[in-house]
């Protein structure tokens, strides 16, 4: 803004608004800072004066146009906004959510969620693919033994109960080794953040900050490795009945 | 009745669009104790035969009864346990696991059925010196000679008692004199533990030993003898 008005810190700024009276409001001010946003536009739309300049400029006496709450738990805005309708005369308060104020970060946002769903969605399918491939690679590998164990008169259960036990212990393997590793690449990162300056005008536009701070949210890990947990047994089950379905001769064949 | 029946046995095998009749109605009645030898030329069917009469495969049609089991009325998991606990093989290319000793290989089928350890161990180290493989219990099939490895494949095969053992041409893969030992062992098995003992063979040593020699070719029984003791 500073830049747009070719003016610098300490000169004076003259800023018009509508009034209460619906008349022209204006009033000179000399620039004391300068603040730098994360979004362009947000340099460019505030300006940042004290309330009672703004109330003499605006000839508001004592009165206020906005008040803006942050509350610390963003899942509890809707109800906080409930409470305040409830609590407040509704002929002089008008109570706003975030969302309905910014319908189209609302949207971007619900269409992130849609983004996210289908990215999990691929890299669940992926994974599943990669534990049939090698849950039914070791079984194939191993088709004579399991032929041998069927003669020897191990039940076609026990041997699904064994493929299955294989693939519980590749899972808790993998899992913990990608717990481990997730934990500590969002500790190392948790500090400096993922520094997004080079992509900085599309992080502008997807309203993003241009520095990410990774963090574990248990509810996330849980439900993360239980999804594994249980699609990983899921899919492995077909290759488990592959192995029980095979008849000794065939499995003895099998070179 | 005997501890074998088997009634118009039928199978044919589809290689391709080829059909290979590898029995074409076979009839057989063993009883226990008996020391047996299916003999014939390669593809005259004895392989499948052992194996139906095993149960590790199905016949097209005819009936297969087991020490008194109907395979008809059996389920793959019924048929796995009479396996267990009834029928005992040993391959022509051994079989053992790899990664377990002769001692472990042996108790393998004991540990299945869900004996206790101690009777597993004791059972096994019994059966192993019973076939000459003292002091070699801890030995891995890698480290025995085919005649030891194919030893252990008959002690695993008898350890648990079986009512049958079923020998897929045992002898193919080694010399004569080391063939020669391991049908004495089998013999002296069939003697001392009343085993009954069904092989299938074309290896005229083995042919000498059985006490009773059916033969098979194409599919069909072309000879049943009692052999002279």
């Amino acid at each position: 803004m500073a830049d747009k008005f070719e003016t610098k810190l300490g000169r004076k700024l003259v800023l018009m608004s509508q009034d209460s009276g619906r008349e022209i409001g204006s009033k000179a001010f000399r620039i004391v800072g300068m603040f730098t946003a994360e979004m362009e536009a947000t340099e460019k739309q505030f300006a940042f004066v004290t309330l009672r300049a703004a109330q003499q400029m605006l000839k508001l006496e004592n009165r206020i146009s906005e008040l803006s709450i942050i509350i610390p738990n963003r899942h509890e805005v809707e109800r906080v906004a409930e409470d305040l309708r409830d609590a407040l005369p509704p002929s002089t308060y008008e109570v706003h959510t975030w969302r309905e104020l910014l319908p189209l970060v609302n949207a971007y946002l619900s269409l992130f969620d849609i983004f996210i769903f289908i990215w999990f969605l691929v890299v669940f399918i992926a994974m599943g693919f990669g534990i049939v491939n090698t849950t039914l690679m070791a079984v194939f590998e191993r088709i004579r033994e399991f032929g041998l164990l069927k003669a020897l008169g191990m039940k076609p259960w026990w041997i699904v109960r064994g493929v299955l036990t294989e693939s519980f212990l590749l899972l808790v393997m993998g899992t913990a080794v990608g717990n481990i590793l997730s934990f500590l690449s969002v500790f190392a990162l948790s500090g400096s953040g993922i520094d997004l300056s080079s992509f900085a005008a599309g992080a502008e536009f997807a309203g993003i900050s241009r520095v990410i701070y990774p963090a574990i949210h248990p509810k996330d890990v849980v439900m993360a490795n239980l999804v594994v947990f249980i699609l990983g047994l899921l899919v492995s089950v077909y290759p488990a009945a592959k192995a029980a379905r095979f008849t000794p001769v065939e499995a003895l064949a099998h070179t | 009745m005997g501890i074998v029946e088997c009634v118009n046995i039928k199978k044919t095998y589809h290689q391709g669009k080829v059909e290979v009749k590898a029995l074409r109605g076979v009839n057989l009645s063993i009883d226990e104790g008996e020391f047996v030898a299916v003999a014939g030329p390669s593809g005259s069917g004895k392989t499948t035969m052992l194996n139906i009469m095993g149960g590790l495969d199905a016949p097209d049609s005819g009936s297969v009864v087991v020490d008194e089991h109907n395979f008809d009325k059996m389920t793959r998991s019924e048929l796995a346990s009479l396996r267990l606990h009834r029928v005992g093989f040993v391959f022509q290319a051994y079989n053992l696991i790899p990664v377990l000793s002769a001692l472990e290989n042996v108790e393998f089928v004991m540990l299945l059925q869900g004996l206790p350890q101690a009777e597993r161990r004791a059972r096994a180290k019994s059966i192993l010196d019973d076939v000459g493989l003292e002091g070699m219990y801890d030995r891995r099939p890698a480290e025995l000679s085919g005649g030891q490895q194919q030893r252990v494949a008959v002690a695993r095969a008898i350890v648990s008692n079986p009512a049958i053992v079923l020998a897929d041409e045992p002898t193919a893969n080694l010399d004569s004199k080391t063939g020669h030992g391991l049908l004495d062992i089998m013999e002296q098995m069939n003697e001392k533990k009343k085993v009954t003992f069904i092989f299938s063979t074309h290896d005229q040593m083995v042919m000498d030993h059985a006490r009773r020699l059916i033969l098979l070719r194409d599919g069909l029984v072309v000879d049943d003898r009692m052999k002279e003791v």
